[in-house]
């Protein structure tokens, strides 16, 4: 693969530093994707909501998929928290979040799949808790 | 953080161009100078925002006035962009809409914004968000975090919890008073108004106790003390006379 | 073997409970409880917030009686102000005080408890309801929905909402009540005075046929404790504390209520989260106190409206000291409506009602403040610290079911002895049972549920706690 800027840019990826990253087949995708975001969250400057709040966000979902305590409907949230957050940031930082989730979504969803699999496995085991009054 | 003295363009020179444009399929007129929202505004359009304040400098924080523009695949916050020469804006399309939902949910999930028990239920400018934009529960989950109450201040009180950070108190003791009591401190999801360095508001040296930052707060973060639920309502309508005023003397 | 019988939950009551009643061997009852299984917290959450929001956050304890907190709140706060505040804002607040007792008596009366009164306690469940009532009674049905509404009403008139209003405030009330919206209530009054007539009337020809009930439902002698005026008449909103024996001789007499450490402890039981305070010169538990309807009636010396004073002689003649039978509960509550509607009558008719001098405006001047006024289940207290910033550091309440949780407890022992005797379970032994709560109106929670919609489950366990019958209802 030639390491240009338009190669890179047709694989979902950027020039830069983290850019390309090697590893090997045993590394969760899902958990990579949290580490991005967890760099994200740490590195928004706080001043738009969508970065400031969505990278936030999306990072406790992931913790949640990652820890199997995920159902379809978080996934499905951080899709939507993606596409959000990557329209209406306000600088790069902001608008290139998104991006480590959607690529290893696009490539490895069935890691995604099988961390929400086992999350509705024990979601379905689980009583809601009792109704208290709201 | 900008401290700008002055909030606004200067006065329209004579000279300043024309432009031509469309916003919502409807042709429209503005000055060089004046920004999408503005043009929308003066011709009736309304687009929601939350951190914009007429008389303070916009910042383009809190992203709910974005809008479309034909031809480009990115969103604009109309707040900081000038109107252009033949430019189509889209303002409600049903992707904005979604976007502006999800923000508001954002920010109520980001503190603990209670409304039934807050003093300014039913004059606050995010609540009035969630009504115009149908945000009747919440989609992403609260994050709940635990927030002081700085009640030194003898006639204000600020309530970290229902702070949105529109920076509007920054920008207004900025530009307005000159006192710029008000900052920023830390970032990202830790980020919060703090007077001067970080110390209990009563014990600031530099707040002239004027109470803009209280009237211009969208919600009820800063207030007045000893109002009590649904009592506090904000007076803005002063700052563009302010401006006004002032700048009318500059010349 | 003993068994263990479990009503989860109680139904036709305010909030989330359950009874157990332990049989022995013989399938005698030899215990009996009173679980309130929810918790709320509020005690906890509101520290660290201005004392000022006291009154709005407390109401939302309950959706019943959000102005019995509001009352209670808002004059703690104003001891913290350390104000006295305006004659006409003192009045307004007894107004919209009395609406509330009327609204929540009407609702236990008439939607909760005449089911079991007019329909009978052994009559069939799934018709046992207001919609029961309705088909078989609709004059009654219709009363109490006229009535609650007329409570309603006025707390919205006065007050710009039904549930959860703002409008009273540390200091007073937010707004002057106008010459239209004082005018407007008090044409609603002739309806009411018609319905509580002939509601009493019914009650009092009706008691001969609940003898067995009178005699078993939470009877047995306690202490009574409410708030009364100075000259010992009957008093929902301001006034000082009186606590009498059951021989109706006075104990405890115009006690100032912030000194109301000094006469009430509090014992918390592992298995409920309903505290069970008790008069602390007495001991725990022998302190057992009521608090309510009944109470009321048993501590004060008079009502200053003539048409509920001729009632509560009558009622106070039932017996030579203090009326001891819980199942007076429903009759002490309409004796107070028809103080409500009067009192609401002669304040109103007040000269000085319509002042715009409503609100007494001051910087926090204490650290602490206690207020204490009657809900419709009884006495109530608000007691607040706070740090010299006007937050709150510390919060103590005490809600008039926690008063009765004793009585209560002693009480479906006492009907679960007489009603439960054999190992067989009856639907109508176990209402009977439930209608003892119900007699006290307990105040659980700030939930407010639909009627019939809640199911009663019986569970009959062995000594082992294996399930051994399970009736749904």
């Amino acid at each position: 693969m030639p390491c240009d800027y338009e190669s890179l840019a047709k694989l979902g990826s950027i020039m830069g530093s983290g850019g390309m990253i090697v590893m090997d087949e045993t590394s969760s995708m899902v958990d990579v994707a949290k580490f991005f975001m967890e760099f994200c969250m740490d590195e928004s400057c706080g001043k738009c909501v969508p970065c400031r709040v969505g990278t936030a966000q999306m990072h406790e979902l992931l913790r949640q998929i990652s820890a199997g305590e995920a159902t379809a409907r978080e996934l499905a949230l951080l899709e939507h928290l993606c596409e959000v957050v990557k329209s209406t940031s306000l600088c790069g930082l902001g608008q290139s979040a998104p991006n480590p989730v959607a690529s290893t979504l696009h490539y490895f969803r069935e890691e995604y799949e099988a961390k929400i699999a086992a999350g509705e496995a024990a979601a379905a085991g689980h009583t809601p808790p009792a109704g208290g009054a709201a | 953080m900008s401290s700008r003295p002055s909030a606004k363009p200067a006065a329209p020179a004579p000279s300043s161009k024309v432009k031509t444009l469309t916003i919502d399929d409807r042709l429209v007129s503005a000055r060089e100078d004046e920004s999408i929202l503005d043009a929308a505004r003066d011709n009736g359009i309304q687009i929601p925002t939350l951190c914009n304040l007429d008389g303070l400098t916009p910042v383009g924080a809190c992203r709910l006035c974005m809008v479309e523009v034909k031809g480009s695949s990115r969103l604009f916050a109309s707040c900081v962009t000038m109107v252009g020469e033949g430019m189509e804006v889209v303002t409600d399309s049903e992707r904005l809409q979604k976007y502006r939902k999800t923000i508001v949910e954002l920010l109520f999930s980001e503190r603990n914004h209670v409304c039934a028990v807050c003093v300014s239920n039913g004059h606050c400018e995010l609540q009035n968000l969630a009504q115009l934009l149908g945000v009747t529960h919440l989609t992403v989950p609260y994050l709940n975090p635990k927030l002081p109450v700085d009640a030194s201040h003898e006639r204000f009180v600020n309530d970290h919890n229902r702070c949105v950070l529109c920076q509007r108190c920054v920008r207004v003791c900025g530009e307005v008073e000159g006192a710029h009591t008000w900052d920023i401190n830390g970032r990202g999801i830790g980020a919060r108004v703090i007077t001067d360095l970080n110390q209990p508001w009563g014990s600031s040296e530099t707040c002239t106790g004027c109470g803009k930052c209280v009237q211009v707060c969208p919600t009820g973060a800063l207030t007045e003390k000893g109002k009590s639920v649904r009592e506090m309502s904000k007076r803005t309508r002063f700052l563009p006379y302010l401006t006004m005023m002032r700048e009318d003397r500059s010349e | 073997m003993g068994k263990t019988i479990t009503i989860d939950p109680v139904t036709r009551i305010e909030g989330h409970s359950k009874i157990t009643l332990k049989l022995d061997d013989a399938g005698h009852v030899s215990d009996a409880r009173f679980h309130v299984t929810q918790f709320r917290g509020f005690e906890k959450f509101c520290e660290g917030r201005p004392f000022y929001e006291m009154p709005a956050l407390m109401a939302r304890i309950c959706g019943i009686c959000p102005v019995s907190h509001l009352v209670a709140s808002a004059k703690a706060c104003d001891a913290i102000l350390a104000v006295k505040i305006p004659e006409t804002a003192a009045m307004l607040r007894q107004v919209l005080n009395l609406a509330q007792m009327i609204q929540s008596h009407a609702l236990s009366y008439f939607y909760l408890s005449s089911p079991d009164l007019l329909l009978g306690f052994d009559s069939d469940p799934a018709k046992r309801n207001i919609f029961g009532v309705l088909e078989k009674n609709p004059q009654d049905a219709r009363d109490g929905v006229r009535l609650r509404r007329f409570g309603q009403q006025v707390i919205e008139t006065l007050a710009d909402k039904r549930i959860h209003p703002a409008w009273l405030v540390p200091g007073g009330v937010d707004q002057a009540l106008t010459a239209d919206k004082r005018d407007l209530v008090l044409s609603w009054l002739p309806e009411c005075y018609e319905i509580v007539g002939r509601t009493l009337e019914r009650t009092k020809q009706s008691l001969e046929g609940f003898r067995e009930e009178i005699r078993t439902f939470a009877n047995f002698p306690s202490l009574f404790m409410g708030l009364t005026t100075a000259d010992d008449k009957l008093e929902m909103t301001d006034g000082v504390l009186r606590i009498v024996d059951a021989n109706g001789k006075v104990v405890v007499d115009n006690a100032d209520p912030s000194t109301y450490r000094e006469l009430i402890g509090e014992a918390v039981e592992p298995d409920s989260y309903l505290k069970s305070p008790y008069f602390k010169p007495a001991g725990y538990p022998g302190g057992m106190l009521r608090v309510g309807p009944l109470a009321r009636m048993n501590v004060i010396d008079g009502i200053d409206t003539p048409r509920a004073n001729e009632e509560w002689a009558e009622f106070r003649s039932l017996e030579r000291g203090a009326v001891l039978s819980s199942f007076h509960y429903h009759y002490a509550r309409l004796i107070e409506i028809l103080f409500g509607l009067e009192k609401i009558d002669q304040l109103l008719h007040h000269p000085a009602i319509l002042s715009k001098q409503v609100r007494a405006h001051a910087r926090p001047n204490n650290f602490e403040g206690i207020g204490v006024s009657e809900a419709p289940r009884g006495t109530l207290i608000h007691h607040y610290r706070i740090d010299e910033n006007g937050l709150i550091e510390w919060a103590n309440l005490i809600i008039a079911t926690g008063f009765n949780n004793l009585a209560m407890n002693r009480g479906i022992l006492q009907a679960a002895r007489h009603y439960i005797s054999s190992q067989e379970i009856h639907e109508g032994m176990l209402n009977r049972v439930e209608a003892v709560i119900r007699s006290f109106d307990p105040c659980l929670s700030c939930s407010t549920h639909a009627v019939g919609a809640m199911p009663l489950v019986v569970e009959l366990r062995d000594a082992g706690g294996r399930l051994l019958d399970r009736k749904a209802r």
